[in-house]
């Protein structure tokens, strides 16, 4: 293992220190070019307030979209070895099983992501410090030990999702697919079950995205870096958001490293057919876009309803990369259509107090 | 020794390998045969531990050989088309292959000096030939215990075969290395193989020895005082050609036997003429009807 993950350090050098790199430059221009505080109150502030310098945003938006950013590409670069034959025939012939192989992926993928982060947001820090500015620093800190946990447990989540697939597109869209998973459902219950006080403590669906729990922290810490009030709400949502981090980024780590076995070198190139790929997320979401449509007008709903069949029509296509569908093809795609005009009709009742 | 025991594969519906039963000796340099999409890359592929099996097992001296990265570190497979990615350069991959294997620098220095290889330079830019030559020295390096080459000799010029044919018998003289070949350059593998096996619908059409196999076979031309027809030949050919009233003939069995034989068909003349491991091929495929 020792001598697996030196060769995996030396084969990674030249993409940490270009991703290092890119970071850096990046943060440092944003961090050096922003303006850090108001002279007059920004508006939302009475002029009764005494100070006459009002921070402005303590610039955690940019080194925290790059740790997003590398969560979700230094998997594809790390774990695509397997989707071409060639490549599943060398790394699967060696003497290394795969777990090990994995596991050695996982960790120089994680030092992909977090040294690039680690330079660019000390980086950023420091520049911030040089200059003036009315922050609390103290925050800086705190908010770069939270987003390492909330970091680890992204790639996590995002190597095994994207591993799950055949081929690297197919992988992407995978990621993508799941990403957007949860907030539908979400977006779905929380119209159809929607009330004042319910929305005071869940989250709202966009934050039910894999990365929402570190654009909850950088919430929370913009405000209280710039000395501002954190709203309760804010802070409690975080125990919505901690737990589906931690399911999906541990759960991510044990089903990459629990089916390295099961891994078939005979599946590279091949169609996604796994139950994670297309044939499950083609339903899902066509069922949940479906359940979202208004049917009260119905001529702005028949054209929603005509686009997103033909929509899944394409998503079939493309998951079969033929025109030549299936008789299950065009059965799911119409039982899940159904499904979401159901879930539709009921939500639309829900939410209007009829049950 | 390596053994393979009732060993099945399918992709999906296909069934590429049947119950596959085979003995590989150590020390013996193992053709494999047959024709395209007969199961050859399959095989080597399961003997890699690259595929796993359906059913059967794939031992290499008593351990099965999926997943044991113990074993897998005396086992050398090379492909027909190797991986790299596309900044590798032969230096770059001997640090690949370090990792993994008791590579010893020497032996590739020694090869990449016969084969002019380019060590800074990409993999991407050399020939086809170039890159075979670069793979069979990192393979010869890596001095395995099994090597197993998928068309060993595919893109090589006669010197870089004549080479690579020196540096497998060394290497199988010296350390014992057991290898297992397939191509479709049958003289090739006639020079250097001691067995061989002809891989047809799945299964191990033939095998054994190639010495054996040559000899239990005999080709004669028979000059016949009339037209030559399939029906002047009441025995078992492998394969029949006739041209006016000169017959060629390729019979498995006895020589003595089958001379005695023809000559009750009071020939004008008979002549023996040499077999080659390509024209038993040839003969086996023939007689399974893939060339008419």
């Amino acid at each position: 293992m020792k001598r697996l993950l030196r060769y995996e350090i030396k084969r990674n050098l030249l993409p940490l220190a270009v991703f290092t790199a890119i970071d850096c430059l990046i943060v440092g221009i944003v961090n050096s070019t922003t303006e850090l505080f108001y002279t007059s109150p920004p508006p939302g502030l009475g002029m009764t307030d005494a100070v006459s310098h009002f921070p402005r945003s303590p610039l955690l938006a940019a080194p925290t979209t790059m740790l997003v950013l590398l969560c979700a590409v230094v998997p594809v670069m790390q774990f695509s070895f397997r989707m071409k034959a060639r490549g599943a025939d060398l790394w699967y012939s060696l003497p290394v099983r795969r777990e090990k192989l994995l596991l050695a992926r996982a960790i120089g993928g994680l030092a992909l992501v977090l040294i690039p982060y680690t330079a660019a947001y000390w980086l950023g820090f420091l520049i911030i410090v040089c200059r003036e500015n009315y922050f609390v620093l103290s925050g800086y800190p705190l908010y770069y030990l939270a987003t390492l946990p909330a970091g680890i447990l992204l790639f996590g989540f995002y190597a095994f999702l994207f591993s799950r697939a055949n081929g690297v597109g197919d992988g992407i869209v995978c990621m993508i697919a799941w990403t957007l998973a949860l907030p539908l459902l979400f977006l779905y219950l929380s119209n159809a079950f929607y009330s004042p006080d319910a929305s005071a403590i869940h989250p709202d669906p966009y934050e039910l995205v894999p990365f929402g729990l570190i654009i909850r922290l950088s919430d929370i810490f913009t405000l209280s870096i710039g000395a501002e009030s954190v709203s309760a709400r804010s802070v409690q949502t975080l125990a919505w958001l901690i737990p589906i981090a931690a399911a999906e980024g541990i759960g991510g780590y044990a089903g990459l490293l629990l089916t390295a076995r099961r891994q078939k070198a005979e599946d590279s190139e091949q169609l996604f057919s796994s139950l994670w790929g297309y044939k499950t997320f083609l339903p899902y979401f066509i069922a949940m876009i479906a359940s979202l449509i208004d049917f009260e007008d119905l001529t702005v709903a028949v054209i929603w309803c005509a686009l997103l069949l033909v929509g899944g029509f394409i998503g079939f296509v493309a998951y079969r990369r033929s025109f030549r569908l299936r008789g299950r093809d065009i059965l799911s795609l119409l039982i899940a259509f159904a499904v979401g005009v159901l879930l539709s009709v009921l939500g639309s009742k829900l939410s209007s107090g009829m049950f | 020794m390596i053994e393979l025991k009732n060993v099945h594969k399918s992709f999906g519906q296909k069934r590429v390998l049947g119950g596959i039963g085979l003995r590989i000796p150590d020390g013996s340099v193992f053709g494999l045969v047959g024709i395209n999409g007969a199961g050859k890359s399959t095989l080597l592929r399961l003997l890699a531990g690259v595929l796993r099996a359906d059913e059967g097992s794939i031992l290499f001296d008593g351990e099965e050989i999926f997943e044991n990265e113990r074993k897998k570190r005396t086992l050398f497979l090379l492909p027909d088309d190797p991986f790299y990615t596309t900044g590798t350069t032969a230096e770059k991959l001997i640090e690949l292959y370090g990792t993994f294997y008791d590579f010893d620098k020497n032996v590739f220095a020694e090869y990449a000096r016969k084969f002019s290889i380019r060590r800074k330079d990409p993999v991407r830019n050399f020939s086809k030939g170039m890159k075979r030559q670069l793979f069979i020295a990192l393979a010869l390096a890596c001095k395995p215990k099994y090597l197993l080459l998928d068309e060993a000799f595919d893109g090589l010029d006669p010197l870089a075969r004549l080479e690579f044919k020196r540096g497998l018998l060394s290497l199988n003289e010296e350390y014992g290395c057991t290898a297992v070949i397939s191509s479709h350059s049958l003289r090739e593998l006639e020079d250097i193989c001691s067995d061989f096996a002809l891989l047809d619908g799945g299964m191990i059409a033939d095998g054994g020895g190639i010495q054996n196999a040559l000899d239990n076979i005999c080709k004669f031309q028979i000059a016949l005082p009339h037209e030559a027809k399939r029906e002047d030949f009441p025995f078992e050919c492998l394969s029949f050609e006739a041209t006016g009233r000169v017959a060629k003939i390729v019979v498995r069995g006895d020589r003595e036997e089958t001379v005695k034989k023809i000559e009750t068909l009071s020939p004008l003349f008979i002549e023996e003429i040499p077999v080659d491991f390509e024209e038993l091929f040839l003969c086996e495929v023939k007689a399974r009807g893939y060339l008419q």
